[in-house]
């Protein structure tokens, strides 16, 4: 199955930034998926969690609400705060 | 000539001393000038992404209808003036003032909302009647509170028609070496300054837009703004640390060299002390 590149942008970095199978997220009328070859979306998210499938494995992830934007296959998903993704965290988070 | 050997040993040590301070001083806003410029350069690429993808949706939509997009028929012309809190940083604030005078002079109307207490004694001093807000006493906090409570206070006031157009003064951060003071639009929106060029116009792509097109500009323009403000602090935090730690490293290199001429001084004059010592025991046998 084709893949898209996915980047998730927060505040502090980028966090995310693999080829994806598909992303299913909390759009603000009900969850959807988006898988490659999408037609160009930009779609405000809500507080919920996000099932990334790079294959046949499923990573979930909470975000507090965002945006996601889909164009020519590279999608972009900006969050002000996320949970669940192996962030390497920084010593220097918030002054 | 017979220099005084105490006081020059007095000044070598009080300049040793202070050499000491300007040191420490130095390192501690190298750390701090670390720790700005990563949240700056982490950031940037956050504010840069929602700007491209305002700067896409405005050619795809009606997005000049919004009313962040339109200059109000009232209201007077504001400036978010940047500036540090303490001292002991070069021209910095310097620079600043000197700038924000000049567009003062230039209009009138215009009134200034300052952050940093280097920019408020200035205004309170000179333009007292111009100035409508201050802050002070961040210290360096960059949570992102202030922040957006500044963001939400000059959106509502704009769309409130109380301002007719929002411009911030700050710091822009160059290289470690240089800032200098730089004038940004902020309210009302230019569909120019997010960047889009003439090529990508002209292939303006069919968003579709969930929930609504309303929604997502309701919810995306608030955000851009407020990210905004927050790297306009970051970066003004980047740059003044910065530029105390140039002023404090030529600070410690005059302590050094100030330090040795005194010392070669002092030998001198130790010298001269011996010699003329030298001279008079010996005439002194002489005349035995």
């Amino acid at each position: 199955m084709a893949d898209y590149r996915l980047q998730i942008v927060t505040h502090q970095r980028t966090v995310f930034d693999k080829d994806v199978t598909s992303v299913t997220m909390p759009g603000e009328e009900g969850y959807f998926g988006v898988m490659a070859n999408h037609a160009p979306i930009i779609a405000v998210l809500k507080e919920g969690n996000v099932d990334i499938r790079i294959g046949k494995k499923t990573q979930r992830v909470w975000i507090s609400g965002g945006f996601f934007e889909m164009e020519s296959n590279r999608g972009t998903l900006l969050t002000d705060r996320l949970t669940g993704i192996d962030i390497p965290e920084d010593e220097e988070d918030q002054p | 000539m017979p220099e005084n050997l105490k006081a020059l040993r007095n000044r070598i040590r009080s300049i040793g001393k202070t050499k000491k301070i300007t040191r420490a001083m130095e390192m501690v806003s190298a750390a701090k000038l670390r720790k700005y410029e990563g949240v700056m350069k982490s950031t940037r690429p956050f504010l840069n992404k929602i700007q491209e993808l305002l700067g896409r949706l405005a050619l795809s939509t009606g997005a000049q209808e919004h009313p962040l997009f339109q200059r109000p028929e009232t209201g007077y012309p504001l400036l978010v003036f940047f500036t540090s809190d303490k001292g002991l940083c070069g021209a910095f604030n310097a620079h600043l003032i000197k700038r924000v005078t000049r567009e003062l002079e230039k209009d009138p109307h215009l009134r200034v909302i300052v952050m940093g207490r280097k920019g408020r004694d200035f205004l309170r001093r000179h333009y007292p009647e111009r100035m409508e807000d201050s802050h002070v006493d961040l210290g360096g906090r960059l949570d992102g509170t202030w922040t957006d409570a500044m963001a939400n206070h000059l959106q509502e006031q704009f769309l409130a028609g109380v301002y007719s157009r929002i411009e911030l003064l700050y710091p822009h951060f160059v290289s470690t070496a240089v800032n200098r003071p730089m004038l940004q639009r902020y309210l009302p929106l230019e569909p120019a300054a997010f960047g889009v060029s003439e090529e990508e116009s002209s292939q303006a792509i069919d968003y579709i837009l969930e929930p609504t097109p309303e929604r997502v500009f309701e919810a995306l323009l608030p955000r851009f703004l407020q990210t905004k403000v927050f790297l306009t602090l970051a970066e003004t935090y980047t740059s003044e640390h910065a530029s105390r730690m140039m002023a404090m490293n030529n600070a410690t290199k005059n302590c050094e060299d100030l330090g040795s001429s005194l010392t070669l001084r002092l030998n001198k004059a130790r010298q001269a002390a011996i010699t003329t010592e030298i001279i008079e025991i010996v005439s002194g046998a002489e005349a035995l």
